[in-house]
């Protein structure tokens, strides 16, 4: 991996609601094979950022250079893009109407022209990898929401995305569930994966992340490796921030 | 004996039903207190307030002589005076259905008039009177014979009028667009009554009246003929006002002072469109103007371009019809009008024209053999022109001669070709194209007249009219209209356009319920006109094609081309006569009377007062309306008819004669009068201005006369007709057989189900293709905000759709939009399938909202665009969400098409009213066909229960 040139570079990203900005002007840039860990408190514009790098939220100002293209351009097959950019919701939004492996196999036939059969080839491996093999043919209405949410991040992988955007995976799930959630996603960081994940898991931030950033405010307020992040945090308002949530 | 009610056109009842429901929201919303709500001391007066001095609108109020003559009345009476304003023609109307207590409109008394209502005593004497132009050589009533005269709908003046001589009368609404007609020369003089007349007359000063008086005549109020009470108090008020001085001090105070306000026209100026100059035309005269692929060419546009081009301004051309190009240059659509327009007398009248550019002549086309060689051979000819052109006026002042008019040139050269027409009349050029085009006709040697050709140009507009004038002048001078004319005549030589004709199918539109000429047996339809129609198709070498419908239909199906004709027992009236031609009559029947055994009813005569039955649309229908006091129950079948005279709800029954014989003959205790209700013909009803065919029917049917196989045929019915007579008490199990086995009847069900079954599945396909376009358009625009325009559209048919009754909507289909399409199935499918679409799109509609937002974004998130998110994770999802909805939408689909009975197709109800009309039963078909309903209802239920079930148990555990 090229660990110099960036995967996603973000240009003076900025989003108004109305007239309240939720980003101001943000810029940083996320290079192949990091894990960036975004907290902060409710409201400060964590998750609109996540979904801006992937437009499900359309920025008002700036620029996200993903592979070299600026996929806020209106020019640009946003539809392409997000093929390589794999995304984690914190209700799942699995298809009600689709069993497990249809889930997990739907975007890659439709999408990319994979036969029926190297897609649930595919799929058995992913389970296999979150450890649901057995639920292939169940509905996701059979479900607990930490397989849900294993479900989900198995779908993502189907398209061999380059980075995962992980938007508080584990904030609607029962407390004993959230722990094989989190195995799930350390195993993949491990395993070299690109990530950006917005979440309040900080013990798992401590432990996974390349980087954290704090936002507050629409602004990111400190952006360090996380072991200066937790123990030596400069802003005031990190510092504060930290001591409530630990 | 039959007939049908095609008095107005079929548009217009399909129009006004379309219309009667915002009318009546408009009735009601505009009058909450209802005139007829019988208020005590409520004495309503229905007037026509445009009408001064009598009546007219002061700020908001209705005043006049008539106002307060009826305020005094009313003041008599000790009773408050209501007013309510309408049209003039409706107020008799209102008067005769007690909506209003009288009327009072400066109404004069008239025989006419008499007859619906009584009138007062008269209140004034008035006169009506001619307004002509100061400088109308018009003097006296005589002088009035051939001129064109403006009356106001519905009065006095309009019904004397009618009695002058070669006069041209225009019907106003208002008198005072009369009068405007009258400013504007486009008529020659206004009679009206003396009162308003004066009014008028010194309100505009290029306006006098002519010395002597057009008629005298008195007014009068109507009240309702039996309100005799009402009518002694008027009087008798009228009398105290007459003789207290009252009236005259009344009418002098509105007479003289009437001349106070002067009437402002304000002239809309046409608004100039920056350089543009916009050109009418009648694009398809070659060579003065036609299309050459999209573009309008030829020596009118090229002169105007030449203009244009000498003005410094743009041209614009508008093609429309050659009798609207005036119009648009008068209202100012226009700049100009270029369509090889001569310059008339008439044409004047609205338009000024430029200098002429072109002469040309009017010619006579006519076949190689023709015998026509000069305009005085054309003399009692018919002759083909096009509608509007110079042709079209010039050749109405042939003697005896029968004009054709066409809409375009080419269509009269083709009747001519055909030999519906011995010639056509049409300009120079495009007569030499035609002929040069044509083999087997040509010109003759004389012409028919010569003409000048110039553009037309509003009255106002002198400016333009003078810089056309030099722009023509510079292109005469420069020989460039010489140029552009030469380029066109004589180079063309387009391809010819071949009438097709239908490949020898005789269509018959008939009623097939009515026995001995025309009903079912078994499937079949047969008897007395369909023989005769055979022959004839026979003769003439066609198939013969049947197309059983509502008798009040046959006429409209003729008329609009979907029938060559009509054979239904129709009878030759005048009104018909109006709508269609008839073919020599091929046998004579008599209206008669049914009575029952016992009935003291014995003559016509003993009719008066009685309840009697007819068929909707029949001769007997028309002529019972005339039996004194009688009530006339109109019935669809003649049999139903029958059925209501054995038990007792009607008194008797009047009917054509054969079928008569049928019926009594079937039922015991029917007999016929002695005498006969009336006598009458029976002919074929032929589209009119199909000669050829009616020459050929009249031919046909003179051979089956002569050869004496008409009255075979008609002994081989009349005779056999009493086969079988029914039983009086019969069990269930006999009526069973006899409605639906014997004579294989079940066919009609079976036939009629599959026919059901096709129109609701075809329905059914093409209302989900149309609702999941508009459900997926429109929702697409509520989330994104784009196809504004096609989300529009989509609500415009939502709500027209969901506006109007799927009757109407199918009677639209079928006669006004594939009014040349004769695949019934196929249309009745469309119809309720746009139909169905429309319910269809809001079901599926709320099915898309009714999902999460988050299914979207997470089908978004992995690539998919949004027409694959829709079609592969919401729409999936919204459908089993309103399976339900769905499911009821079709059911009612399926119950809705039994009304496609209307267009004449066999569908599983009309199938069982067929039964019913052959056995007289009605309990057995109605009550089967509503059982096959129920159970293709519950059997499609069921299913949908089972699929439902299916979808469910995938979601939960």
């Amino acid at each position: 991996m090229n660990a110099h040139k960036p995967l996603i570079q973000i240009k003076n990203l900025t989003k108004s609601f109305d007239q309240v900005k939720a980003l101001k002007n943000i810029s940083t840039n996320i290079y192949p094979g990091e894990v960036v860990f975004i907290v902060g408190p409710s409201g400060s514009g964590k998750s609109t950022f996540l979904r801006c790098m992937n437009r499900l939220e359309e920025a008002t100002e700036g620029q996200v250079i993903f592979e070299g293209v600026n996929i806020l351009d209106k020019k640009t097959d946003i539809d392409q893009h997000r093929q390589k950019m794999g995304m984690v919701f914190q209700h799942f939004n699995l298809f009600p109407h689709l069993t497990v492996k249809d889930n997990i196999t739907l975007a890659p036939r439709k999408l990319k022209g994979v036969s029926q059969a190297e897609a649930d080839k595919h799929a058995m491996d992913l389970l296999e990898r979150v450890g649901l093999p057995d639920k292939a043919d169940t509905y996701p209405a059979m479900l607990s929401g930490g397989q849900k949410q294993r479900i989900a991040i198995a779908r993502a992988l189907a398209m061999d995305p380059d980075v995962m955007l992980f938007d508080e995976p584990t904030s609607a799930l029962d407390p004993e569930m959230v722990g094989e959630v989190l195995e799930i996603m350390g195993e993949l960081a491990k395993g070299g994966m690109t990530m950006a994940v917005v979440t309040h898991e900080m013990g798992f931030a401590k432990e996974v992340a390349s980087r954290v950033l704090f936002m507050a405010d629409g602004e990111v307020l400190e952006d360090a490796p996380p072991q200066e992040f937790f123990e030596d945090p400069k802003n005031p308002r990190l510092r504060d921030f930290l001591s409530k949530v630990i | 004996m039959r007939n049908d009610h095609t008095k107005s056109p079929q548009i217009v009842l399909l129009v006004s039903a379309f219309l009667v429901s915002v009318l009546l929201g408009i009735i009601l919303l505009a009058c909450p207190a209802s005139a007829s709500s019988g208020a005590k001391d409520k004495l309503i007066m229905a007037t026509n307030a445009e009408f001064p001095p009598y009546e007219y609108y002061d700020g908001s109020e209705i005043v006049g002589i008539d106002v307060e003559i009826a305020q005094a009345i009313a003041e008599e009476l000790d009773m408050e005076l209501q007013i309510e304003d309408m049209a003039f023609d409706a107020i008799i109307t209102a008067v005769t259905s007690g909506k209003a207590d009288f009327g009072a409109a400066g109404l004069t008394v008239t025989e006419d008039r008499l007859k619906s209502v009584d009138f007062s005593d008269t209140y004034t004497k008035s006169a009506q009177v001619i307004i002509v132009k100061e400088d109308s050589p018009i003097a006296t009533p005589e002088d009035l014979v051939g001129k064109k005269i403006g009356v106001q709908l519905g009065t006095t003046g309009d019904i004397y009028s009618a009695d002058i001589e070669d006069a041209k009368i225009e019907r106003y609404n208002k008198g005072f667009e009369a009068v405007q007609s009258l400013l504007s020369d486009k008529i020659d003089a206004v009679i009206i009554d003396q009162e308003p007349a004066a009014v008028f007359v010194s309100q505009d000063p290029g306006l006098k009246l002519t010395d002597e008086e057009f008629t005298e005549e008195e007014y009068a109020l109507a009240i309702a003929k039996d309100n005799k009470e009402l009518l002694e108090k008027v009087n008798t008020a009228l009398a105290g006002l007459k003789k207290s001085g009252r009236l005259d001090e009344i009418k002098a105070s509105y007479i003289n002072d009437g001349a106070e306000e002067e009437n402002k026209e304000e002239k809309e100026e046409p608004e100039k469109i920056g350089g543009k100059l916009i050109m009418a035309t009648n694009a398809e005269f070659p060579p003065y103007e036609y299309y050459e692929g999209s573009e309008i060419v030829g020596i009118d546009a090229e002169i105007a371009q030449a203009i244009a081009d000498e003005l410094g301004m743009e041209l614009q051309i508008e093609d429309m019809a050659f009798d609207a190009i005036i119009t648009a240059v008068t209202s100012g659509k226009a700049d100009f009008g270029a369509a090889g327009m001569t310059v008339t007398e008439d044409r004047l009248k609205s338009v000024d024209f430029s200098d002429t550019y072109t002469k040309s002549a009017q010619v006579i086309i006519v076949k190689e053999d023709s015998p026509i060689a000069t305009p005085e051979d054309l003399v009692g000819k018919k002759i083909g022109v096009q509608l509007g052109t110079t042709g079209d006026i010039y050749s109405a002042d042939i003697e005896d001669a029968k004009i054709e008019r066409y809409n375009k040139g080419f269509e009269a050269v083709q009747s001519l070709l055909s030999d519906k027409i011995d010639a056509v009349i049409i300009d120079q050029e495009p007569a030499t194209v035609f002929v040069s085009q044509n083999k087997g006709l040509k010109l003759t040697d004389e012409e028919f007249t010569e003409e000048e050709y110039a553009l037309a140009i509003a009255k106002d507009n002198k400016e333009l009219l003078e810089k056309v004038n030099t722009a023509l002048a510079e292109l005469k001078k420069s020989g460039r209209l010489d140029e552009i004319k030469a380029s066109y005549i004589g180079t063309d030589d387009g391809g010819e356009e071949a009438p097709d004709s239908p490949g020898g199918k005789l269509i018959m539109a008939t009623n097939a319920e009515f026995p001995p000429y025309e009903y079912y047996e078994g499937s079949e339809i047969v008897g007395i006109d369909v023989e005769i129609a055979q022959a004839v198709a026979e003769e003439m070498g066609m198939e013969l094609q049947i197309e059983d419908m509502a008798f009040d239909s046959i006429i409209t199906a003729v008329t609009s081309g979907k029938a060559d004709f009509g054979a239904a027992g129709m009878t030759v009236t005048e009104d018909r006569l109006k709508s269609v031609d008839f073919s020599d009559p091929y046998t004579t029947s008599a209206q008669v009377i049914i009575v029952k055994e016992d009935s003291p009813i014995a003559t016509p005569e003993d009719l008066v007062g009685k309840k009697i039955g007819v068929q909707l649309g029949t001769t007997g229908d028309i002529y019972a309306e005339d039996i004194e006091d009688a009530t006339i129950e109109r019935y669809n079948k003649g049999f139903e008819a029958i059925q209501s005279l054995l038990s007792d709800k009607i008194d008797a029954v009047v009917i054509d004669q054969e079928p008569a014989g049928v019926f009594v003959s079937q039922n015991k205790g029917l007999k016929l009068t002695d005498e006969e209700f009336t006598t009458e013909e029976y002919a074929l009803a032929i589209a009119k201005g199909n000669e050829e065919l009616l020459e050929k029917v009249n031919a046909a049917l003179a051979d089956l006369k002569e050869s004496g196989r008409l009255d075979e045929i008609k002994a081989g019915y009349i005779n056999s007709g009493e086969e079988e007579t029914e039983e009086g008490s019969y069990g269930l199990k006999e009526a069973i057989y006899d409605n639906l086995v014997s004579e294989g009847r079940w066919k009609y069900i079976v036939n009629g189900l599959v026919v059901t079954l096709e129109i609701t599945l075809l329905a059914v396909i093409l209302g989900i293709i149309i609702g999941f376009v508009v459900a997926i358009i429109r929702s697409t625009y509520e989330k994104t905000r784009k196809l504004k325009f096609l989300n529009l559209l989509c609500q415009i048919y939502l709500t027209v759709i969901r506006g109007t009754p799927v009757l109407v909507q199918l009677l639209i289909i079928y006669y006004i939009i594939f009014a040349s399409f004769t695949n019934k199935i196929v249309v009745a499918s469309l119809a309720f399938g746009i139909n169905s679409g429309a319910y269809v799109a809001e079901i599926i509609r709320g099915g898309i909202l009714s999902i999460d937002n988050g299914q979207f974004e997470a089908g978004r998130s992995l690539g998919f665009n949004y027409l694959q998110t829709m079609v592969y994770i919401i729409l999936p999802q919204a459908l089993k969400n309103v399976l339900p909805a769905l499911a009821n939408e079709f059911v009612v689909l399926l119950k809705e098409t039994s009304v496609c009975g209307y267009i004449a197709l066999q569908d599983l109800t009309k199938g069982g009213d067929i039964i019913r009309s052959q056995t007289y039963n009605a309990y057995i078909p109605l009550l089967t066909v509503a059982v096959i309903y129920l159970a293709l209802v519950m059997i499609f239920t069921y299913f949908v229960k089972l699929l439902e079930r299916r979808l469910r148990s995938s979601e939960r555990s």
